[in-house]
């Protein structure tokens, strides 16, 4: 028997008292609920993050769940990770300590996104997404919060879904530093993926508006494939393996206490787009100096840029402790210096990050990001397939099918265009 | 003459004659008429009977032959007396005495003076009554209220520790203590050791504890009220329960509503849209209990909290129910009541 709010009894199954016809309430599991609900949102109160380690797409949120292994936490303080799909995410733990927010767009069994335009609207749609970057942690004028975002912009999810959630994030905090690891497909790819990947740039790098992104890293898969790396147990890393080496080094230069110093020499500069040269795990015995690592890392570089291009050169460094008294702040820079002069005659600016591992073997860790004014070359397979898309498909019925209209289009044509010519 | 300190003496009048005394004085006072036996020169005038007003019946003045006042008595029991005057003057200064006091008894029956005794009685019962549903109501609209600041107060610390905002944390913080201290004072529960642990939680400022534990105070609250057994006061609580809407296990039903909109303006706050449209529904369903038993009018307000919240208009959305919290607020001064017919229910049981 159930009691209604003036205490009639009535059989449990009835919603209405028989007698007074008030509705029955079960005001305990009610009142619960209610409490349960502020319970839930504790983890919104923590302290004020500083870093924020977002993966966008499938690849994206592969890349972040790489982080636990990597310790990503130890190198970027007060870190909240954030993982978006339209496919189901696996309720893995990347932290110990730090909050991971999953959030799967739409139902998150729709699977991948296909399209840019597709992923977009997505985005716009979801009722949970923007809330969740709004409770977050991002808020103020503070240029203490640094994201870094790792995706692949040639899936539809990662290119449509990442501007909508950079542009929130923006507008919380003005003044955060954005960095974007992305994963650029290669020419022999599918020419829908290099039609994601350039719309995604072109939002990433909004015409005529500041660029959302304070750095888009860009690697091109083909050539991230023919990269050769040693890892921390000396074992040859896998292609796989590459990209979360990255993004450690990108963890200890490019987030809080230090993302503000690139941050701001890419916004003064105008250097949006960089080049990663990867170098992981160059043996000291083998490599003899700085100058022979730094040289090694040029050898590749997992975008195609010309030399007379860079204006900037950001040195991403990790070394083991014990050797750090090898390593003098004065030995790194001439050396950096010295690398540029060879190989960088139009560079106006340098800038250099150290980090430590208490790692015993000699290995060093070596990224060099390169950035210029004229992103052509990055952009130039992924501009052919979007030019040709746009001369062919130019009804808005048919673009309707990419979740694309014809302004989106021109505008994303505009947007490259206007800032880099 | 003799007076007694409460019975001030108004008429007196000679007597020629009552029961064996052949002579003496008869004395209208404000609360009983005295009979004293004459002065002489060796004795002082003895008291020799005292008839109080408030027991006489009726009485009746005979002037023929000899003036004589009739005294009947609501005591069946005691017999009726007669006191014969020496002169026609003595009798009417008596009988005008008799008559200011007693108002014309001697054209009123008995039966009649009962009954006007029986409504007097009944008034008294009545306005008795009243005065102690005027008090459980009070007291049962005063925890209400108490309950509402105090939800307000939790309620409105979550937003502010998502924020950091620990001035805010702390204004909020001191309204709830006040009223929790009141409530406590009010229902004599002890909820100081919740109390200092909400407080420890907020001194400590940690955002994550804080919030999980202001859900907990608010449990314990509920709690003490679901469980606990009203305090012991001039009423009969279970009478009440029975009778009189709101009544203390209602209490919960208030709260439950009041905490509901809250919910709605923290999910909006949240950005929590998703479970505005379940919250909005648990509402709509709280209105006949809003209106049945605490006799409120909360049509309009649910209405502009559905239509903001469904706008996603936040701003609105606080403004409503801040006047929802005006409008609970003036109410809870009123503390509207009602009795219910008893027929239509059955006994309430005690939490």
């Amino acid at each position: 028997m159930a009691l209604c709010p003036n205490w009639h009894e009535n059989p449990g199954a009835l919603t209405t008292c028989r007698i007074c016809g008030l509705p029955m309430i079960d005001l305990r599991s009610e009142l619960s609920l209610l409490t349960n609900s502020i319970k839930s949102r504790s983890i919104l109160a923590r302290p004020k993050s500083w870093n924020f380690l977002i993966g966008v797409g499938t690849v994206g949120s592969r890349i972040l769940m790489s982080a636990k292994s990597l310790k990503i936490d130890q190198i970027a303080p007060r870190l909240t990770y954030l993982a978006v799909d339209t496919a189901k995410i696996g309720d893995v733990s990347v932290s110990d300590t730090e909050p991971l927010f999953i959030l799967h767009l739409g139902s998150g069994t729709i699977g991948e996104s296909t399209f840019c335009g597709w992923g977009e609207l997505a985005a716009e749609q979801d009722k949970s997404l923007i809330p969740l970057i709004d409770n977050m942690g991002l808020r103020g004028k503070d240029e203490n919060q640094s994201i870094l975002v790792a995706l692949a912009l040639g899936g539809g999810t990662a290119s449509g879904v990442a501007p909508v959630l950079l542009k929130q994030t923006r507008l919380l905090n003005p003044a955060c530093f954005i960095f974007v690891l992305s994963i650029l497909p290669s020419a022999d790819e599918s020419m829908h993926r290099r039609i994601n990947a350039y719309y995604g740039l072109s939002r990433l790098l909004r015409s005529g508006q500041d660029p959302l992104a304070d750095g888009v890293i860009a690697v091109r898969y083909d050539r991230l494939k023919k990269l050769r790396g040693v890892g921390e147990t000396g074992e040859e890393l896998k292609t796989e393996e590459m990209i979360p080496g990255l993004l450690r080094l990108m963890a200890s230069g490019l987030t809080i206490p230090n993302a503000a110093r690139f941050g701001r020499l890419n916004r003064w500069m105008q250097t949006q787009v960089m080049t990663p040269c990867l170098a992981l795990g160059r043996s000291l015995e083998i490599f003899g100096s700085l100058s022979n690592v730094l040289e090694s890392c040029i050898s590749y570089p997992l975008c195609t840029i010309s030399k007379d291009d860079v204006v900037v050169s950001e040195l991403l460094l990790r070394i083991p402790k014990r050797l750090a008294k090898y390593f003098p702040d004065s030995l790194i820079a001439d050396e950096l210096a010295s690398f540029n002069r060879k190989h960088f005659p139009k560079l106006k600016s340098t800038i250099y990050q150290v980090s430590y591992t208490d790692e015993q073997h000699d290995r060093l860790d070596v990224c060099i990001l390169l950035g210029g004014n004229d992103i052509s070359r990055v952009i130039s397979d992924a501009k052919t397939a979007f030019d040709e898309f746009r001369l062919e498909i130019n009804d808005s019925k048919q673009l309707e099918m990419y979740g694309l209209t014809k302004e989106k289009v021109s505008a994303a044509s505009a947007a490259l265009t206007f800032s880099h010519s | 003459m003799v007076e007694q300190p409460n019975n001030i003496g108004i008429a007196g009048a000679d007597i020629s004659s009552w029961r064996d005394l052949s002579a003496g004085r008869l004395v209208v006072g404000t609360s009983s008429i005295q009979i004293f036996s004459k002065k002489s020169f060796f004795k002082e005038p003895a008291k020799k009977a005292e008839f109080e007003i408030s027991t006489i019946d009726s009485f009746k003045l005979e002037s023929e032959p000899k003036p004589r006042l009739f005294l009947a008595f609501l005591d069946s029991n005691t017999s009726l007396e007669t006191i014969e005057f020496r002169d026609q003057a003595q009798a009417k200064v008596v009988l005008a005495a008799l008559r200011s006091l007693l108002g014309p008894l001697d054209e009123v029956s008995h039966s009649e003076r009962l009954r006007l005794e029986n409504e007097r009685l009944l008034r008294e019962q009545v306005e008795k009554r009243r005065c102690l549903i005027q008090s459980y109501s009070l007291f049962v609209w005063s925890n209400a209220d108490g309950l509402r600041t105090i939800a307000r107060g939790i309620y409105q610390i979550i937003p502010a520790l998502k924020l950091e905002n620990w001035d805010m944390v702390k204004e909020q913080y001191e309204i709830v203590w006040q009223q929790t201290d009141r409530l406590q004072q009010s229902t004599g529960f002890n909820l100081l050791p919740e109390l200092e642990r909400l407080c420890k939680a907020y001194t400590s400022m940690n955002g994550p504890e804080a919030v999980i534990n202001s859900a907990r105070f608010l449990e314990t609250i509920e709690n003490a009220y679901a469980v606990n057994a009203p305090p012991k006061r001039e009423w009969d609580e279970s009478e009440m329960q029975r009778n009189i809407r709101p009544n203390w296990p209602q209490l919960l039903y208030f709260h439950f509503f009041y905490s509901l909109c809250r919910k709605i303006g923290l999910d909006c706050e949240f950005g929590d849209w998703g479970s505005i449209d379940g919250s909005l529904s648990k509402l709509e369903t709280m209105r006949p209990v809003m209106n049945n038993i605490f006799c409120l009018d909360v049509t309009g307000y649910i209405a502009k909290i559905s239509d903001f919240a469904r706008r996603k208009d936040l701003a609105a959305l606080k403004e409503s129910l801040d006047n929802l919290d005006a409008y609970l607020s003036e109410s809870a001064k009123k503390h509207p009541c009602q009795e219910v017919n008893q027929s239509n229910g059955t006994l309430p049981k005690l939490a």
